[in-house]
């Protein structure tokens, strides 16, 4: 039965060009990861320094904040929801995993009367919306595990016009929250919702790394806060707050989509290299395969030389 | 006796230059403050233009910004730009 034997070889050849392309897809994923988690760490300073200048202006605004990016909007019943997900597969359940969080979350947000726009990162998350014919406002595709500032920039803008909409806009939204992935490490990373806007004041006592504004700190009450000088302002505490409100949003949402790049690649690399591991397995198992077909070629072969000699010498 | 400005550049890529200094000028959204040592407490917007620094010990360094803001306490100063690039040194 040759027939067999050849089959099994053209699978352990297929399977194996197959894992040559997982190893390399795992490599890419690991050299990149290294590059996203540089580009978090660089922004830092920049976002360090942005959430102190916001706190600060906020302590000498005094008591009364009346910042529109701060307040919660009366009497719209809308919602914006920022997904970030992948633009490519290859990742395990990294988009299942955050569509399912945003799912639920949307869910719990229509059981209380709002309605839920839907904006999108990732071409993934967007043909998953697409097939179920899931409305989305707007989508941002193509740098999900390589996000610039421009395109926190553009998607910063366009949320915080819809925040900012009077409310007869179609597209005006009360608030506005962010199911990311967030990149606890290497081998951890979980999908989180966040209410980005109006902005909430709870520090995150999980991470420290993470800055939020508190808001103890913005009322002064709280011992934590950093206890600053009198500064003073140009052009005034208000108006410096008025300009570093919307940076300060984007920044965060900057953040978001680094951490969500950075838990796209690793769950990619992990993701490929069990797919490589799998691959192995299956070359080994085929390889035992058609050694065994070889066998029984071979004992075939043999069992009928000897039957026909057998025959011959008992036909004489 | 004057001590010297602490002085950090950065955009959101990271810092562009660091060092000390002796005087900055910097185009605030209205119009260019100099600060010196010892100045006090300051949150400024910061709008289109150029900053000039003076280090210590080399010539002039001019970074060109697009927006941003800077902060200065107890001779600490950071600026931050929404886009930050170091302008060659004249010859």
């Amino acid at each position: 039965m040759a027939g067999s034997q050849k089959v099994y070889r053209a699978r352990i050849k297929s399977t194996q060009s197959l894992k040559k392309i997982f190893r390399a897809m795992e490599l890419i994923a690991a050299s990149r990861i290294g590059r996203a988690r540089d580009a978090a760490a660089s922004q830092r300073p920049y976002a360090n320094a942005l959430t102190r200048a916001v706190s600060l202006a906020a302590s000498h605004v005094g008591e009364e904040i009346r910042h529109p990016l701060l307040t919660e909007r009366e009497g719209v019943q809308r919602v914006a929801l920022l997904i970030m997900a992948a633009d490519r597969g290859m990742a395990g359940a990294y988009t299942a995993n955050v569509l399912r969080e945003a799912e639920a979350h949307a869910a719990e947000l229509e059981a209380d009367g709002f309605q839920v726009d839907r904006y999108v990162v990732g071409r993934r998350a967007l043909s998953y919306y697409e097939f179920r014919g899931v409305p989305i406002k707007r989508s941002w595709l193509g740098s999900s595990d390589s996000p610039s500032f421009a395109v926190a920039k553009e998607i910063a803008a366009a949320l915080l016009d819809a925040f900012e909409a009077p409310e007869e806009d179609p597209d005006a939204v009360g608030q506005l929250h962010v199911v990311y992935t967030h990149f606890r490490n290497m081998v951890s990373q979980t999908p989180r919702m966040v209410r980005m806007l109006p902005l909430e004041f709870v520090e995150d006592a999980e991470d420290a790394e993470e800055v939020t504004v508190v808001q103890e700190r913005i009322s002064g009450e709280t011992a934590k806060a950093e206890i600053f000088p009198l500064y003073s302002f140009e052009p005034s505490p208000a108006g410096v707050l008025d300009a570093l409100l919307p940076r300060y949003v984007r920044s965060r949402i900057l953040d978001c989509l680094l951490q969500a790049a950075a838990s796209e690649l690793a769950n990619r690399q992990r993701a490929m290299h069990t797919a490589t591991d799998n691959a192995e397995d299956l070359v080994r198992k085929y390889t035992r395969l058609a050694n065994q077909a070889r066998q029984a070629d071979i004992t075939q072969e043999i069992s009928e030389i000897v039957s026909g000699a057998d025959a011959l010498a008992a036909g004489r | 006796m004057a001590g010297e400005l602490k002085v950090e550049i950065a955009d959101w890529e990271g810092s562009v230059w660091k060092g000390d200094a002796t005087f900055f000028t910097a185009p605030s959204v209205e119009g260019s403050i100099g600060v010196y040592p010892r100045h006090e407490p300051l949150l400024a917007i910061l709008g289109e233009g150029e900053i000039k620094v003076l280090p210590s010990d080399t010539p002039e360094v001019r970074v060109r910004i697009t927006g941003g803001f800077l902060s200065v306490d107890s001779d600490i100063v950071t600026i931050v730009a929404e886009d930050a690039e170091l302008v060659p040194a004249a010859k």
